[in-house]
Protein backbone atom coordinates (compact mmCIF):
# COMPACT_ATOMS: atom_id res chain seq x y z
CA UNK A 1 0.00 0.00 0.00
CA UNK A 2 2.44 2.31 0.79
CA UNK A 3 4.34 1.83 -2.20
CA UNK A 4 1.38 2.73 -4.04
CA UNK A 5 0.85 5.94 -2.15
CA UNK A 6 4.35 6.87 -3.23
CA UNK A 7 3.80 6.13 -7.12
CA UNK A 8 0.46 8.56 -6.69
CA UNK A 9 2.75 10.82 -5.09
CA UNK A 10 5.60 10.90 -7.92
CA UNK A 11 3.47 10.89 -10.05
CA UNK A 12 1.27 13.80 -8.78
CA UNK A 13 4.62 15.35 -8.56
CA UNK A 14 5.40 15.00 -12.24
CA UNK A 15 2.53 15.76 -14.02
CA UNK A 16 2.39 18.71 -11.64
CA UNK A 17 6.01 19.95 -12.85
CA UNK A 18 5.36 19.00 -16.74
CA UNK A 19 2.17 21.32 -16.46
CA UNK A 20 3.77 23.71 -14.33
CA UNK A 21 6.99 24.07 -16.85
CA UNK A 22 4.74 24.09 -20.41
CA UNK A 23 2.17 26.90 -19.12
CA UNK A 24 3.52 29.00 -15.62
CA UNK A 25 5.74 31.14 -17.48
CA UNK A 26 3.87 34.65 -18.50
CA UNK A 27 3.97 34.41 -22.32
CA UNK A 28 1.42 36.50 -23.67
CA UNK A 29 1.79 38.15 -27.10
CA UNK A 30 -0.80 41.41 -27.41
CA UNK A 31 -3.34 40.53 -30.64
CA UNK A 32 -4.82 44.16 -30.45
CA UNK A 33 -3.58 47.58 -28.84
CA UNK A 34 -1.46 45.76 -25.45
CA UNK A 35 -1.17 47.25 -22.50
CA UNK A 36 -3.28 49.98 -21.26
CA UNK A 37 -3.75 52.19 -18.48
CA UNK A 38 -5.84 55.47 -17.65
CA UNK A 39 -2.73 57.77 -16.81
CA UNK A 40 -1.68 56.78 -20.01
CA UNK A 41 -4.70 57.72 -22.26
CA UNK A 42 -3.48 61.09 -23.92
CA UNK A 43 -6.30 62.68 -25.50
CA UNK A 44 -5.86 60.65 -28.60
CA UNK A 45 -6.22 57.03 -27.64
CA UNK A 46 -3.31 54.62 -29.35
CA UNK A 47 -3.17 56.89 -32.34
CA UNK A 48 -0.26 59.31 -32.83
CA UNK A 49 -0.90 61.71 -35.12
CA UNK A 50 2.04 64.54 -36.48
CA UNK A 51 2.29 67.66 -34.87
CA UNK A 52 1.21 70.32 -37.45
CA UNK A 53 -0.25 73.04 -35.08
CA UNK A 54 2.63 75.41 -33.37
CA UNK A 55 1.27 78.20 -30.69
CA UNK A 56 2.91 80.24 -28.11
CA UNK A 57 1.34 80.40 -24.92
CA UNK A 58 3.02 81.93 -21.49
CA UNK A 59 6.37 82.28 -23.67
CA UNK A 60 6.79 78.83 -24.79
CA UNK A 61 6.10 77.21 -27.27
CA UNK A 62 3.79 74.30 -27.74
CA UNK A 63 3.28 71.48 -30.68
CA UNK A 64 0.32 69.64 -31.40
CA UNK A 65 -1.54 67.98 -34.31
CA UNK A 66 -4.43 69.50 -35.89
CA UNK A 67 -6.95 68.45 -33.97
CA UNK A 68 -5.38 70.75 -31.45
CA UNK A 69 -4.48 68.31 -28.86
CA UNK A 70 -1.20 66.31 -27.27
CA UNK A 71 0.05 70.02 -27.15
CA UNK A 72 3.96 69.56 -25.69
CA UNK A 73 5.74 72.23 -24.92
CA UNK A 74 8.88 72.28 -26.91
CA UNK A 75 10.71 74.92 -25.04
CA UNK A 76 10.81 76.14 -21.44
CA UNK A 77 12.61 79.86 -21.34
CA UNK A 78 9.56 81.77 -21.36
CA UNK A 79 10.59 84.61 -23.07
CA UNK A 80 9.40 83.69 -26.70
CA UNK A 81 6.22 85.35 -28.10
CA UNK A 82 6.06 84.24 -31.82
CA UNK A 83 6.30 80.98 -33.64
CA UNK A 84 6.06 79.47 -37.38
CA UNK A 85 5.92 76.47 -38.77
CA UNK A 86 6.85 75.11 -42.75
CA UNK A 87 4.29 73.49 -44.67
CA UNK A 88 6.18 70.33 -44.68
CA UNK A 89 5.41 70.22 -40.57
CA UNK A 90 9.21 69.14 -40.02
CA UNK A 91 10.85 72.28 -38.92
CA UNK A 92 9.35 75.20 -35.97
CA UNK A 93 11.20 78.86 -36.04
CA UNK A 94 10.81 80.99 -32.32
CA UNK A 95 13.20 83.67 -31.81
CA UNK A 96 14.27 84.49 -27.60
CA UNK A 97 14.01 87.89 -26.48
CA UNK A 98 18.12 89.23 -27.33
CA UNK A 99 18.95 86.28 -29.79
CA UNK A 100 18.81 85.10 -33.43
CA UNK A 101 15.85 82.90 -34.35
CA UNK A 102 16.08 79.39 -33.26
CA UNK A 103 15.20 76.07 -35.57
CA UNK A 104 13.49 73.48 -34.17
CA UNK A 105 13.62 69.70 -35.93
CA UNK A 106 9.95 68.30 -34.76
CA UNK A 107 11.39 64.79 -36.43
CA UNK A 108 14.78 64.91 -33.85
CA UNK A 109 13.06 66.62 -31.05
CA UNK A 110 15.77 69.29 -30.60
CA UNK A 111 16.74 72.66 -31.42
CA UNK A 112 19.36 72.10 -34.99
CA UNK A 113 20.38 75.57 -35.28
CA UNK A 114 19.85 79.55 -34.97
CA UNK A 115 19.02 81.71 -38.12
CA UNK A 116 22.15 83.83 -38.49
CA UNK A 117 21.91 87.78 -38.99
CA UNK A 118 18.36 87.33 -37.56
CA UNK A 119 18.80 88.67 -34.11
CA UNK A 120 16.38 92.05 -34.82
CA UNK A 121 14.08 90.17 -36.77
CA UNK A 122 10.87 90.98 -36.25
CA UNK A 123 9.17 88.65 -38.01
CA UNK A 124 10.19 85.08 -39.52
CA UNK A 125 8.63 82.16 -41.59
CA UNK A 126 9.15 79.57 -43.98
CA UNK A 127 8.65 79.98 -47.75
CA UNK A 128 6.61 77.38 -49.15
CA UNK A 129 8.89 75.40 -50.41
CA UNK A 130 9.68 74.20 -46.40
CA UNK A 131 13.47 75.15 -46.93
CA UNK A 132 13.88 78.96 -47.42
CA UNK A 133 13.54 80.68 -44.06
CA UNK A 134 12.79 84.67 -44.14
CA UNK A 135 12.81 87.31 -41.88
CA UNK A 136 12.21 90.93 -41.69
CA UNK A 137 14.21 93.33 -39.78
CA UNK A 138 13.16 96.25 -37.85
CA UNK A 139 14.61 98.55 -40.17
CA UNK A 140 12.20 97.05 -42.53
CA UNK A 141 14.95 94.86 -44.45
CA UNK A 142 13.58 91.50 -46.19
CA UNK A 143 16.33 88.54 -45.77
CA UNK A 144 16.23 85.18 -46.77
CA UNK A 145 18.12 81.73 -45.11
CA UNK A 146 18.30 78.95 -47.69
CA UNK A 147 17.65 77.85 -51.35
CA UNK A 148 17.44 81.44 -53.13
CA UNK A 149 13.63 82.53 -53.51
CA UNK A 150 14.06 86.17 -54.65
CA UNK A 151 15.98 88.61 -57.24
CA UNK A 152 17.61 90.13 -54.63
CA UNK A 153 18.68 88.90 -50.99
CA UNK A 154 18.43 90.98 -48.75
CA UNK A 155 15.57 93.42 -50.33
CA UNK A 156 14.88 96.77 -48.78
CA UNK A 157 11.37 97.38 -48.54
CA UNK A 158 11.32 100.67 -47.67
CA UNK A 159 12.56 101.66 -51.09
CA UNK A 160 12.32 98.39 -52.77
CA UNK A 161 9.13 99.72 -54.86
CA UNK A 162 9.90 103.20 -55.13
CA UNK A 163 6.46 103.77 -53.69
CA UNK A 164 5.75 107.78 -52.72
CA UNK A 165 6.20 108.32 -48.76
CA UNK A 166 8.23 107.17 -46.06
CA UNK A 167 7.54 103.28 -45.97
CA UNK A 168 7.71 101.18 -42.92
CA UNK A 169 7.10 97.47 -43.46
CA UNK A 170 5.43 95.68 -40.77
CA UNK A 171 4.73 92.85 -41.98
CA UNK A 172 5.81 89.81 -44.93
CA UNK A 173 4.95 86.76 -46.42
CA UNK A 174 6.45 85.09 -48.97
CA UNK A 175 4.71 83.67 -52.14
CA UNK A 176 5.16 80.37 -53.92
CA UNK A 177 5.72 82.28 -56.94
CA UNK A 178 8.90 83.62 -55.07
CA UNK A 179 7.20 87.11 -55.03
CA UNK A 180 5.79 88.71 -51.58
CA UNK A 181 3.34 90.68 -50.02
CA UNK A 182 3.90 93.20 -47.31
CA UNK A 183 1.72 95.58 -45.42
CA UNK A 184 3.16 98.84 -44.57
CA UNK A 185 2.95 102.12 -42.63
CA UNK A 186 3.03 105.30 -44.29
CA UNK A 187 3.76 107.80 -42.27
CA UNK A 188 3.43 110.92 -43.97
CA UNK A 189 -0.22 109.92 -44.73
CA UNK A 190 -0.76 107.63 -41.71
CA UNK A 191 -2.27 105.32 -44.66
CA UNK A 192 -2.09 101.55 -44.54
CA UNK A 193 -1.64 98.80 -46.82
CA UNK A 194 -0.82 95.84 -48.21
CA UNK A 195 1.56 95.36 -51.37
CA UNK A 196 2.15 92.42 -53.57
CA UNK A 197 4.96 92.19 -55.45
CA UNK A 198 7.49 89.70 -57.72
CA UNK A 199 10.99 90.73 -58.35
CA UNK A 200 10.59 94.33 -58.68
CA UNK A 201 7.30 94.47 -60.10
CA UNK A 202 4.87 95.69 -57.92
CA UNK A 203 1.29 93.79 -58.87
CA UNK A 204 -1.41 95.05 -56.99
CA UNK A 205 -2.21 96.81 -53.58
CA UNK A 206 -4.71 97.51 -51.34
CA UNK A 207 -4.95 99.90 -48.76
CA UNK A 208 -6.30 98.65 -45.14
CA UNK A 209 -7.85 100.38 -42.16
CA UNK A 210 -5.16 99.14 -39.46
CA UNK A 211 -1.78 98.58 -39.20
CA UNK A 212 -1.51 95.12 -39.37
CA UNK A 213 1.83 93.53 -38.61
CA UNK A 214 1.82 89.31 -39.14
CA UNK A 215 0.52 88.11 -42.28
CA UNK A 216 -0.41 84.25 -42.74
CA UNK A 217 -1.26 82.41 -46.01
CA UNK A 218 -2.44 79.36 -46.41
CA UNK A 219 -0.94 76.99 -48.20
CA UNK A 220 -2.83 77.14 -51.18
CA UNK A 221 -1.80 81.20 -51.35
CA UNK A 222 -5.40 82.00 -51.69
CA UNK A 223 -6.22 83.23 -48.41
CA UNK A 224 -4.04 85.85 -46.27
CA UNK A 225 -5.09 86.92 -42.65
CA UNK A 226 -3.64 90.04 -41.58
CA UNK A 227 -3.36 90.48 -37.45
CA UNK A 228 -3.22 93.67 -36.43
CA UNK A 229 -0.75 94.86 -33.77
CA UNK A 230 -3.33 96.83 -31.91
CA UNK A 231 -5.03 94.83 -28.91
CA UNK A 232 -8.49 94.63 -29.89
CA UNK A 233 -8.66 94.57 -33.64
CA UNK A 234 -10.21 91.57 -35.17
CA UNK A 235 -8.13 89.81 -38.01
CA UNK A 236 -9.00 90.44 -41.33
CA UNK A 237 -9.36 88.23 -44.15
CA UNK A 238 -8.39 88.86 -47.90
CA UNK A 239 -8.45 86.61 -51.24
CA UNK A 240 -5.34 86.18 -52.53
CA UNK A 241 -3.90 86.78 -55.35
CA UNK A 242 -6.22 89.84 -55.84
CA UNK A 243 -6.06 90.87 -52.27
CA UNK A 244 -9.85 91.31 -52.35
CA UNK A 245 -11.19 91.86 -48.66
CA UNK A 246 -13.13 89.22 -47.57
CA UNK A 247 -14.16 89.74 -44.31
CA UNK A 248 -13.43 89.59 -40.40
CA UNK A 249 -12.45 87.35 -37.74
CA UNK A 250 -14.50 88.66 -34.67
CA UNK A 251 -13.03 88.22 -31.14
CA UNK A 252 -10.14 86.78 -32.31
CA UNK A 253 -6.33 87.97 -31.72
CA UNK A 254 -4.42 85.28 -33.94
CA UNK A 255 -5.31 83.34 -36.96
CA UNK A 256 -3.48 81.27 -39.37
CA UNK A 257 -6.22 80.20 -42.68
CA UNK A 258 -6.44 76.60 -44.20
CA UNK A 259 -9.45 78.38 -46.70
CA UNK A 260 -11.80 80.57 -46.88
CA UNK A 261 -14.33 79.99 -44.27
CA UNK A 262 -11.41 77.82 -41.97
CA UNK A 263 -9.08 78.46 -39.57
CA UNK A 264 -6.97 78.05 -36.44
CA UNK A 265 -7.35 80.78 -34.11
CA UNK A 266 -7.03 82.22 -30.78
CA UNK A 267 -9.95 83.60 -29.18
CA UNK A 268 -9.69 86.87 -26.75
CA UNK A 269 -9.73 84.14 -23.98
CA UNK A 270 -7.09 82.15 -25.46
CA UNK A 271 -9.24 79.50 -26.37
CA UNK A 272 -7.13 77.72 -29.88
CA UNK A 273 -10.97 77.50 -32.09
CA UNK A 274 -10.32 74.08 -34.14
CA UNK A 275 -11.91 73.84 -37.11
CA UNK A 276 -11.94 69.92 -36.53
CA UNK A 277 -13.13 68.64 -32.98
CA UNK A 278 -13.10 71.26 -30.08
CA UNK A 279 -11.97 74.30 -28.78
CA UNK A 280 -9.17 73.73 -26.29
CA UNK A 281 -8.14 76.02 -24.12
CA UNK A 282 -4.63 77.69 -23.69
CA UNK A 283 -2.18 74.98 -22.62
CA UNK A 284 -0.44 77.72 -20.39
CA UNK A 285 -1.99 81.46 -20.24
CA UNK A 286 -2.38 83.91 -22.54
CA UNK A 287 -1.37 82.88 -26.25
CA UNK A 288 0.65 85.11 -28.19
CA UNK A 289 0.48 83.67 -31.77
CA UNK A 290 -0.64 79.91 -34.06
CA UNK A 291 0.37 78.92 -36.97
CA UNK A 292 -0.74 75.75 -39.07
CA UNK B 1 -21.01 45.10 21.71
CA UNK B 2 -19.45 44.47 18.84
CA UNK B 3 -16.27 43.40 20.25
CA UNK B 4 -18.45 41.26 22.66
CA UNK B 5 -19.53 39.26 19.46
CA UNK B 6 -16.26 39.29 17.84
CA UNK B 7 -14.59 37.85 21.03
CA UNK B 8 -17.39 35.45 21.15
CA UNK B 9 -16.52 34.37 17.85
CA UNK B 10 -12.63 34.06 18.43
CA UNK B 11 -13.12 32.00 21.23
CA UNK B 12 -15.04 29.22 19.54
CA UNK B 13 -12.61 29.36 17.15
CA UNK B 14 -9.47 29.49 19.26
CA UNK B 15 -10.52 27.28 22.14
CA UNK B 16 -10.24 23.97 21.07
CA UNK B 17 -6.83 24.95 19.92
CA UNK B 18 -5.91 26.76 23.00
CA UNK B 19 -6.84 23.92 25.27
CA UNK B 20 -3.83 22.23 26.29
CA UNK B 21 -3.29 17.94 26.40
CA UNK B 22 -0.36 15.75 26.01
CA UNK B 23 3.50 17.30 24.92
CA UNK B 24 2.74 17.87 21.16
CA UNK B 25 4.71 18.30 18.32
CA UNK B 26 6.33 15.26 16.17
CA UNK B 27 9.41 13.49 17.90
CA UNK B 28 9.65 17.42 19.74
CA UNK B 29 9.55 19.06 16.46
CA UNK B 30 6.20 21.46 17.01
CA UNK B 31 6.91 23.64 14.19
CA UNK B 32 6.94 22.70 10.01
CA UNK B 33 7.15 24.82 7.69
CA UNK B 34 6.51 24.05 4.25
CA UNK B 35 5.94 24.91 0.39
CA UNK B 36 3.30 24.00 -2.13
CA UNK B 37 1.79 24.23 -4.94
CA UNK B 38 -2.10 23.71 -6.54
CA UNK B 39 -3.28 24.00 -10.04
CA UNK B 40 -5.90 25.49 -11.09
CA UNK B 41 -7.94 24.25 -13.87
CA UNK B 42 -9.84 27.32 -15.82
CA UNK B 43 -13.53 26.36 -17.35
CA UNK B 44 -14.92 29.81 -17.66
CA UNK B 45 -11.82 31.65 -19.37
CA UNK B 46 -8.50 32.50 -20.02
CA UNK B 47 -5.16 31.69 -17.85
CA UNK B 48 -2.80 34.82 -17.93
CA UNK B 49 -1.27 33.18 -20.86
CA UNK B 50 -4.77 33.11 -22.86
CA UNK B 51 -5.13 29.84 -22.58
CA UNK B 52 -8.18 27.67 -22.12
CA UNK B 53 -11.58 27.07 -23.17
CA UNK B 54 -12.39 30.60 -23.19
CA UNK B 55 -9.76 32.45 -24.66
CA UNK B 56 -9.41 36.02 -25.20
CA UNK B 57 -10.13 36.15 -28.87
CA UNK B 58 -7.60 33.76 -30.48
CA UNK B 59 -6.30 31.59 -27.59
CA UNK B 60 -2.97 30.41 -26.92
CA UNK B 61 -4.23 26.53 -26.41
CA UNK B 62 -6.71 24.51 -25.65
CA UNK B 63 -5.94 23.74 -21.83
CA UNK B 64 -5.49 26.26 -19.42
CA UNK B 65 -4.07 26.21 -15.93
CA UNK B 66 -2.98 28.27 -13.37
CA UNK B 67 -0.52 27.57 -10.46
CA UNK B 68 -1.04 28.96 -6.51
CA UNK B 69 2.26 28.63 -4.69
CA UNK B 70 1.29 29.07 -0.97
CA UNK B 71 4.14 29.09 1.93
CA UNK B 72 3.29 27.83 5.03
CA UNK B 73 4.28 28.20 8.77
CA UNK B 74 2.90 25.77 10.89
CA UNK B 75 3.09 25.76 14.58
CA UNK B 76 1.40 22.85 17.10
CA UNK B 77 -0.18 23.86 19.78
CA UNK B 78 -1.67 20.92 21.04
CA UNK B 79 -1.28 17.10 20.68
CA UNK B 80 -3.22 17.06 17.77
CA UNK B 81 -3.73 20.85 16.92
CA UNK B 82 -1.96 23.07 14.99
CA UNK B 83 -2.40 26.86 14.11
CA UNK B 84 -0.61 27.94 10.94
CA UNK B 85 -0.05 31.06 8.97
CA UNK B 86 -0.30 31.09 5.25
CA UNK B 87 0.61 33.30 2.19
CA UNK B 88 0.11 32.72 -1.51
CA UNK B 89 0.31 33.92 -4.94
CA UNK B 90 -1.28 32.94 -8.57
CA UNK B 91 -2.34 34.92 -11.48
CA UNK B 92 -4.65 34.46 -13.78
CA UNK B 93 -6.50 35.86 -16.68
CA UNK B 94 -10.22 37.62 -17.08
CA UNK B 95 -12.21 39.21 -20.25
CA UNK B 96 -14.25 41.86 -19.43
CA UNK B 97 -16.40 44.39 -21.56
CA UNK B 98 -16.06 48.24 -20.70
CA UNK B 99 -17.98 50.94 -22.14
CA UNK B 100 -17.54 54.84 -22.45
CA UNK B 101 -19.59 57.47 -23.77
CA UNK B 102 -18.58 58.12 -27.20
CA UNK B 103 -16.97 61.58 -28.18
CA UNK B 104 -17.71 61.38 -31.49
CA UNK B 105 -21.11 61.40 -32.99
CA UNK B 106 -22.28 58.14 -35.05
CA UNK B 107 -23.54 58.32 -38.54
CA UNK B 108 -26.82 59.24 -37.27
CA UNK B 109 -25.80 61.89 -35.30
CA UNK B 110 -26.34 59.69 -32.01
CA UNK B 111 -24.09 59.71 -29.45
CA UNK B 112 -23.64 56.30 -28.32
CA UNK B 113 -20.96 54.45 -26.59
CA UNK B 114 -17.30 53.07 -27.51
CA UNK B 115 -16.71 49.46 -26.79
CA UNK B 116 -13.63 47.97 -25.27
CA UNK B 117 -13.20 44.18 -24.95
CA UNK B 118 -10.25 44.15 -22.27
CA UNK B 119 -7.68 41.57 -21.28
CA UNK B 120 -7.07 41.12 -17.61
CA UNK B 121 -4.08 39.70 -16.05
CA UNK B 122 -4.70 39.20 -12.26
CA UNK B 123 -2.32 38.83 -9.82
CA UNK B 124 -3.76 37.33 -6.59
CA UNK B 125 -1.75 37.65 -3.35
CA UNK B 126 -3.31 36.30 -0.30
CA UNK B 127 -2.65 35.77 3.38
CA UNK B 128 -4.71 33.21 5.57
CA UNK B 129 -4.81 31.69 9.04
CA UNK B 130 -5.51 27.79 9.20
CA UNK B 131 -6.46 25.96 12.00
CA UNK B 132 -5.73 22.38 12.15
CA UNK B 133 -7.00 19.06 13.53
CA UNK B 134 -5.45 16.37 13.40
CA UNK B 135 -7.08 12.36 13.01
CA UNK B 136 -5.36 10.41 15.99
CA UNK B 137 -6.40 6.96 14.20
CA UNK B 138 -3.21 5.68 11.75
CA UNK B 139 -0.80 7.07 14.11
CA UNK B 140 -1.76 10.86 13.33
CA UNK B 141 0.41 13.41 15.45
CA UNK B 142 0.21 17.39 14.77
CA UNK B 143 2.25 17.81 12.86
CA UNK B 144 2.16 14.70 10.39
CA UNK B 145 -0.58 12.71 9.46
CA UNK B 146 -3.87 13.17 8.18
CA UNK B 147 -5.79 16.27 9.47
CA UNK B 148 -8.66 18.45 8.98
CA UNK B 149 -8.55 22.18 8.74
CA UNK B 150 -10.43 25.11 8.18
CA UNK B 151 -9.51 29.13 8.16
CA UNK B 152 -9.74 32.27 6.68
CA UNK B 153 -7.78 33.93 3.60
CA UNK B 154 -7.73 37.30 2.63
CA UNK B 155 -6.84 37.83 -1.08
CA UNK B 156 -5.38 41.58 -2.58
CA UNK B 157 -6.11 41.66 -6.06
CA UNK B 158 -4.19 43.77 -8.55
CA UNK B 159 -5.54 43.68 -12.11
CA UNK B 160 -3.65 44.81 -15.24
CA UNK B 161 -5.36 45.53 -18.82
CA UNK B 162 -2.61 43.78 -20.90
CA UNK B 163 -4.73 43.70 -24.01
CA UNK B 164 -7.44 46.07 -25.19
CA UNK B 165 -9.43 45.96 -28.17
CA UNK B 166 -11.98 49.36 -29.11
CA UNK B 167 -14.67 49.23 -31.28
CA UNK B 168 -15.27 53.03 -31.76
CA UNK B 169 -19.12 54.24 -32.09
CA UNK B 170 -17.86 56.61 -34.64
CA UNK B 171 -14.93 54.40 -37.01
CA UNK B 172 -14.07 57.57 -38.84
CA UNK B 173 -12.79 59.92 -36.12
CA UNK B 174 -13.29 57.96 -33.14
CA UNK B 175 -9.78 56.66 -33.58
CA UNK B 176 -8.46 59.97 -34.30
CA UNK B 177 -9.96 61.39 -30.82
CA UNK B 178 -9.45 58.47 -28.58
CA UNK B 179 -12.15 57.28 -25.62
CA UNK B 180 -12.68 58.60 -22.48
CA UNK B 181 -10.71 57.03 -19.44
CA UNK B 182 -11.79 53.30 -18.55
CA UNK B 183 -12.27 54.47 -14.83
CA UNK B 184 -11.18 50.73 -13.80
CA UNK B 185 -9.70 50.56 -11.02
CA UNK B 186 -6.93 47.99 -10.15
CA UNK B 187 -6.20 46.94 -6.29
CA UNK B 188 -9.32 45.51 -4.48
CA UNK B 189 -9.86 42.40 -1.62
CA UNK B 190 -12.02 39.64 -1.29
CA UNK B 191 -12.35 37.56 1.74
CA UNK B 192 -12.98 33.64 1.96
CA UNK B 193 -13.58 30.95 4.53
CA UNK B 194 -11.97 27.30 3.49
CA UNK B 195 -11.88 23.92 4.29
CA UNK B 196 -9.97 21.05 3.37
CA UNK B 197 -7.94 17.47 4.09
CA UNK B 198 -4.55 17.09 3.80
CA UNK B 199 -1.93 14.29 4.18
CA UNK B 200 1.68 15.14 5.95
CA UNK B 201 3.70 12.48 5.59
CA UNK B 202 7.75 12.31 6.59
CA UNK B 203 9.46 10.44 4.07
CA UNK B 204 12.89 11.58 5.33
CA UNK B 205 14.62 12.36 7.94
CA UNK B 206 12.84 16.10 8.39
CA UNK B 207 11.26 16.46 5.07
CA UNK B 208 7.16 15.99 5.02
CA UNK B 209 5.55 15.45 1.50
CA UNK B 210 2.24 17.15 1.75
CA UNK B 211 -1.05 16.44 -0.47
CA UNK B 212 -4.43 17.50 -0.27
CA UNK B 213 -7.88 19.42 -1.43
CA UNK B 214 -9.91 22.48 0.64
CA UNK B 215 -12.88 24.10 -0.53
CA UNK B 216 -13.28 27.62 -0.36
CA UNK B 217 -16.34 29.95 -0.27
CA UNK B 218 -16.16 34.04 -0.52
CA UNK B 219 -17.52 35.90 2.27
CA UNK B 220 -18.66 38.45 -0.40
CA UNK B 221 -21.58 37.26 -1.28
CA UNK B 222 -22.48 39.85 -3.97
CA UNK B 223 -19.65 37.50 -5.82
CA UNK B 224 -22.44 35.16 -6.97
CA UNK B 225 -25.15 37.50 -7.13
CA UNK B 226 -24.72 40.22 -9.39
CA UNK B 227 -23.94 40.38 -12.94
CA UNK B 228 -21.61 42.23 -15.05
CA UNK B 229 -24.10 42.31 -17.54
CA UNK B 230 -25.98 44.70 -15.87
CA UNK B 231 -25.99 48.15 -17.81
CA UNK B 232 -26.45 50.39 -14.84
CA UNK B 233 -23.05 49.51 -13.35
CA UNK B 234 -19.69 51.50 -13.85
CA UNK B 235 -16.80 49.50 -15.14
CA UNK B 236 -15.49 49.41 -11.85
CA UNK B 237 -18.18 47.91 -10.62
CA UNK B 238 -18.48 45.87 -13.93
CA UNK B 239 -14.90 44.78 -13.32
CA UNK B 240 -15.35 43.89 -9.51
CA UNK B 241 -18.27 41.61 -10.02
CA UNK B 242 -16.41 39.77 -12.99
CA UNK B 243 -13.50 39.17 -11.08
CA UNK B 244 -14.79 38.19 -8.09
CA UNK B 245 -16.99 35.54 -9.41
CA UNK B 246 -13.83 34.31 -11.45
CA UNK B 247 -11.58 33.89 -8.52
CA UNK B 248 -14.76 32.34 -6.23
CA UNK B 249 -14.56 29.83 -8.87
CA UNK B 250 -10.66 29.63 -8.74
CA UNK B 251 -10.85 29.13 -4.99
CA UNK B 252 -13.89 26.77 -5.18
CA UNK B 253 -12.25 23.24 -4.97
CA UNK B 254 -8.57 23.00 -4.63
CA UNK B 255 -5.54 19.92 -4.65
CA UNK B 256 -2.52 20.81 -3.72
CA UNK B 257 0.71 19.10 -3.33
CA UNK B 258 3.86 20.48 -1.25
CA UNK B 259 7.17 19.87 0.79
CA UNK B 260 7.52 20.81 4.74
CA UNK B 261 10.77 21.05 6.69
CA UNK B 262 10.09 20.10 10.61
CA UNK B 263 11.95 22.76 12.00
CA UNK B 264 12.24 23.46 15.85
Amino acid sequence: MKYLNAVYKAASILVVTMLFTTTACYDYEPQFEGEYEDAENGVIGEVKLPKELVIVAGGDVYLGDEFGLAMEAITSSGNITTASINDDKTKVLYKREGEEVSIYDITAQSEEGRVSGSINAKWFDYHPNSETIYFLTEDGILNTVGPEVLVQNPIDLKTHLNIVGNINPLGVVLLPQNGFVYTYYNSFGFSFGMIHSSGTNLIESTSMSSSKSILRINKSASVIHAVSSSAGDDVTIYRFPFLGFYGFLNDVKYAVPIDLDRSYSVTEDNIIDVPFGEDIPSPNGAITAIDF
Amino acid sequence: MKKIYLSLVVAVFLLPFLSAGQAPGYLGKKAIISFSTSAIPTFNGPTQNNRGREPYFVGNGTYGVNYEFEGNFEYVVGRYRSVALSVSQYYTGAKLTAETRAREAGPFNDFGFDRHELFLRLNVKSVGLVFSRYKKDKGGLAPVGNRFYWGLKRSFISSKIVDKNTNYHNDEFGPLTGHEDLEIGNNFTQNYLFFGWSNNQVFWDKLVFKTGFRLALPLNLRAYSDSESDSSFSNEEKHRINVANRLALHEAVRFDIGLGLLLF
